[in-house]
This record gives structure tokens, C-alpha cells and sequence, in this order.
């Protein structure tokens, strides 16, 4: 077995946190190793950004790289009933202001590469292919981590973990934490990449349209070139009673009963084998110890709708770095009450999707959304939280209250339009 | 048939309805109505409804979906596109 020196923080997991982690650790002067299991690039879904995210791009530093890598530019998103009988269409430049007016479609397998040699570049040590197989406290300030790599097992000491592992949640139950669902309903995702696939014109070409059916949904995210991502969604006691039919044909059928989405896939050609994921949102108890601090989907995971993934990922990983950063001034581990903050702020940011996704899913909820009432301005509170602003001001606490008041009435009271094919 | 572009939807507009704002203001993103919007009514939506309907030949059927389709012209557009596209795939 061969014996490494030891690090400040050990990273597992070379995706969006993990790299955001390692750059800003590593521009803070600490000595880093990001542990990553497979090889980049790869595969990933998740390919929609959040205006909001663009800060903390520019915070790590690649915002500039991002704008020079070609991706195509995403100026809103777009919601519509599988039918084509209603359509939402979202402009960030019309509630989030300059600053925000638009955002980027990225195909994960090359941004995530592009993050990852953005923390090489800051000075993090990569390794890929290596799996993080065991992690062991030796004192309450050092760590073993055990890994696999492809030259053979080897052994890194550390004083600080980021769990950045994302839906493989490494960490979690390994210093026994407690998951907890934080949505009821178990949902199941088929997506591909395709090509050809029918997109809007102009400024538009690069919104996210996400097609609503009566029992799940679609979202169509296109990428730079002629790709478009296609992924459905839905609860999976309907996939799985239609198990035995396997991917291809649930999808299919999906597809060809939703006009909106048939008729953009009229002439589509699938490029790669599609894949399934569970898809339902959880969390874990606590997001830290005294020196091991999780981040983005490692510490839970959000319902994808509203695309709040890789922004949680990059808010969450910055804001453990700097609590290591801090921590590390004055020579100690987490205090308790840091360890509290940091779960509550990370919970607070993926519950202020929490509600507006039940909402989605409601019937009712879909309703108003789909008819924001000019009044009150909750159409531009509305936008700013699809737009990815996570601290609200307090105006839009009360809008949103108010959205989801009235979303509340709608269940017995047609205050906006029904949407019969929902029913 | 005529090109389904933003200027020639914007054509409909000038011709139709009574701007009070300069066309080249209008972009593909500018709300038709509500209180952000040009200042149209409910008379020049029906207007519109009907130009679009005489030069596309594509019909918006039920209230709420005219008020979604008209939201702007960038809307619009692809709404009418999408509608010719259904039907051109039906008549190959």
C-alpha cells in the first residue's frame, strides 16, 4: 500500500461542488485533493443553470471561461400543458434586472470538465477514476481516507472532508446521519440526448420548456449545436407497473400522447441509450460535523424543475469552504452552532423551492402558476425565485405567500382558468 | 404562405390596432397586455386573433389559450409555427 502526505481538505467527488470547493480552498493557500470516481468527461444530466448561479461562477472565477466556451445562452424558461392548450413563457432580463438577463444551457459532460480544470489550474490535486472506498477519524483533527484508483489503493490523510459525492451521498451514512424524504411522492426520470429536435425562435431558442401532463412532465432543455436534452418525469408507480416494458416504449408512449412534445420530436434522433434515475427529493439530517461538511446533492436532493441543482451545489460548496477557511484561522474544528447555521442556511435555500415545487405538482397550484395574477406583483416575485434568487426580500416572502394562498383557494374556487387536460 | 417572423406579426399589429408606441419598440419579448405591456385591449386582441387566423390560417380557440398565445409576438410565433408544422406533417 502506498502512503500519501497528508492534505488540509480531501474533496470527494470532482463535480460542480467539489470543484467550486477546490478552487476556492485552493486560492485560500490550502493544500487540496479532489477524489473523483469516474473519468471526465462524462455524462450528466442536469444541464440547465440559474441566472442567480452566474454570481458564484464569477465568484469561483470561471464565469469568463464559461462565456468563451460556447454554450448556448438560456434568456428564460418556459412552461406549458402537455396539450398545448397553455403556455408560460419566463424572460430573466424582465424581473431579475442586467445582471441576470440571461444564463447558459450547458451540457454537463464538458462545464463540469471545465470547473474541474478551472480547480487543477487554482492548484487542487485530481485524481480520477478513484473511488473513496472508506474514511476513518483518526483523532478530532485528522481523517484516513482509503481509495481505489487505477493504480491500486492508496491512503490520504486529511484534516478537513467536503463531501461533494452528490447523489451517491458517500458521507451520509457513513457518520450515520438520517435521511428524510422531504417530498412524498417518488418520481422516476427517463432522459436522452436527442438531436433535431424542434426549438423556439429567436431569443427564445435557448429556453428550458418544461410540458406539464395530467401524471408527470417533460422538460426539453436544448444545448449548443443540434443537441437537446428530453427527460420525463413521472410518479413511479406508473413506471412500475409498466416495468416489463422497459425504457424505450414507456417513453415513447409518453412522448407520442403529449402533443407538445411529439410534434418538437417529430423529426428527433436519439444519440446516446437512454437512462433512468430515481427522482424523488430528500435530506439528510444534518449537513456537517465537527470536520466533515456536505454539500449540494450529498447533502440532499431537490425535484428538478426548477433547475436549482447546480446552483445549490455551487452555493453550498462555497459556503463550506469559507467555513473552513475560517475555521482554519484560529487553528480549530466546526464550532456547534456553525454546524447548525450552515444546515439551516443550506436547508432554507432548497426549501424556498420546496413549496413552489408542491405548487407545480398541485393541480390547483399549476393553475395560478400558469395565470400569476398581475396584482400584488407576484409575477415578478415568481420570477425571481424560478430566476434562482434564493434569499427573497421580504416583499416577495409576502408574495409568495400570497401565491401560495391563493393556489390554497383554487382548489374550490376557479380564481384563475381550470386546465381541463389536468384534471 | 407568408413568413412567420417577428415583423410581419408586428405588421398585423400596426395594422390592427391602435399603437401608441413606436413599432420598433416592440421586440420579441415586449408583453402585448396587462399593465407591463403596450396597452392593447381586449378589442385589439380579437383583431389580432382574426388577422392571424386570415393570414396563417391557424385558428386560437379558447380564451385562455388566445391570452397565453398573444402574450408577445415571440410567443406568438412559435405558437403559429408549431401549428403549421403539425399541419404540413399531416398533409406529407
Amino acid at each position: 500500500m502506498k502512503s500519501f502526505p497528508s492534505y488540509d481538505v480531501a474533496i470527494v467527488g470532482g463535480g460542480p461542488a467539489g470543484a467550486a470547493a477546490g478552487a476556492q480552498l485552493a486560492k485560500a493557500g490550502k493544500r487540496i485533493v479532489i477524489l473523483e470516481k469516474e473519468s471526465f468527461p462524462r455524462f450528466c444530466v442536469g444541464e440547465s443553470l440559474l441566472p442567480y448561479g452566474n454570481d458564484l461562477l464569477r465568484e469561483i472565477g470561471v464565469w469568463s471561461k464559461l462565456e468563451n466556451a460556447g454554450f448556448l445562452r438560456k434568456y428564460g424558461a418556459e412552461f406549458c400543458t402537455g396539450d398545448q392548450t397553455r403556455l408560460q413563457r419566463f424572460w430573466f432580463g424582465r424581473n431579475l434586472g442586467p445582471n441576470h438577463e440571461y444564463t447558459y444551457q450547458v451540457e454537463r459532460a464538458q462545464f463540469d470538465l471545465l470547473l474541474l480544470d478551472h480547480a487543477r489550474e487554482e492548484g487542487c490535486e485530481v485524481y480520477e477514476q478513484t473511488r473513496v472506498t472508506s474514511l476513518e477519524q483518526n483523532d478530532h483533527s485528522e481523517m484516513t481516507l482509503r481509495c481505489s484508483g487505477p493504480n491500486g489503493f492508496m491512503e490520504i490523510k486529511t484534516r478537513w472532508v467536503i463531501d461533494a459525492s452528490g447523489r451517491c451521498a458517500f458521507s451520509g451514512p457513513r457518520i450515520g446521519l438520517k435521511r428524510s424524504i422531504t417530498q412524498k411522492n417518488r418520481r422516476v426520470a427517463i432522459c436522452g440526448h436527442f438531436e433535431n429536435v424542434f426549438r423556439n425562435g429567436g431569443k427564445a431558442e435557448g429556453h428550458i420548456t418544461i410540458a406539464r401532463m395530467a401524471r408527470g412532465w417533460f422538460w426539453l432543455i436544448p444545448l449548443a449545436g443540434n443537441r437537446t436534452s428530453v427527460g420525463l418525469v413521472l410518479p413511479s408507480e406508473q413506471a412500475h407497473t409498466t416495468q416489463e416494458r422497459g425504457l424505450d416504449e414507456i417513453f415513447r408512449e409518453a412522448v407520442e400522447s403529449t402533443r407538445e412534445v411529439s410534434l418538437r420530436m417529430k423529426d428527433a434522433r436519439l444519440v446516446m441509450p437512454l437512462k433512468a434515475t430515481g427522482d424523488y427529493s430528500w435530506k439528510f439530517s444534518s449537513f456537517a460535523t465537527p470536520r466533515i461538511l456536505l454539500t449540494g446533492d450529498a447533502a440532499g436532493f431537490v425535484d428538478p424543475i426548477f433547475s436549482s441543482g447546480v446552483m445549490l451545489a455551487l452555493k453550498s460548496a462555497i459556503r463550506a469552504s469559507e467555513l473552513i477557511i475560517h475555521a482554519d484561522t484560529e487553528n480549530r474544528s466546526l464550532r456547534m452552532w456553525e454546524r447548525i447555521l450552515y444546515t439551516r442556511q443550506v436547508t432554507g435555500w432548497m426549501n424556498q423551492y420546496g413549496r413552489i415545487i408542491r405548487a407545480f405538482y398541485d393541480r390547483a397550484g399549476f393553475e395560478v402558476f400558469m395565470n400569476p395574477s398581475p396584482f400584488f406583483q407576484i409575477p415578478g416575485s415568481l420570477g425571481r425565485l424560478v430566476g434562482g434568487d434564493t434569499e427573497p426580500r421580504f416583499l416577495d416572502v409576502i408574495r409568495l405567500f400570497a401565491f401560495h394562498l391563493i393556489c390554497k383557494v383554487q382548489r374550490f374556487v376557479a380564481l384563475a382558468p381550470s386546465i381541463p387536460s389536468l384534471r | 404562405m407568408p413568413e412567420v417572423t417577428i415583423d410581419s406579426l408586428k405588421q398585423i399589429l400596426v395594422d390592427n390596432c391602435m399603437l401608441k408606441i413606436e413599432p420598433s419598440g416592440i421586440t420579441e419579448e415586449t408583453p402585448l397586455f396587462g399593465p407591463e405591456g403596450i396597452g392593447l385591449d381586449s378589442l385589439d386582441a380579437l383583431q389580432i386573433i382574426i388577422a392571424v387566423e386570415k393570414k396563417f390560417g391557424v385558428v386560437i380557440g379558447d380564451p385562455a389559450t388566445a391570452k397565453d398565445a398573444l402574450q408577445s409576438l415571440g410567443v406568438l410565433r412559435d405558437w403559429i409555427i408549431k401549428r403549421l408544422v403539425v399541419r404540413s406533417s399531416v398533409i406529407n
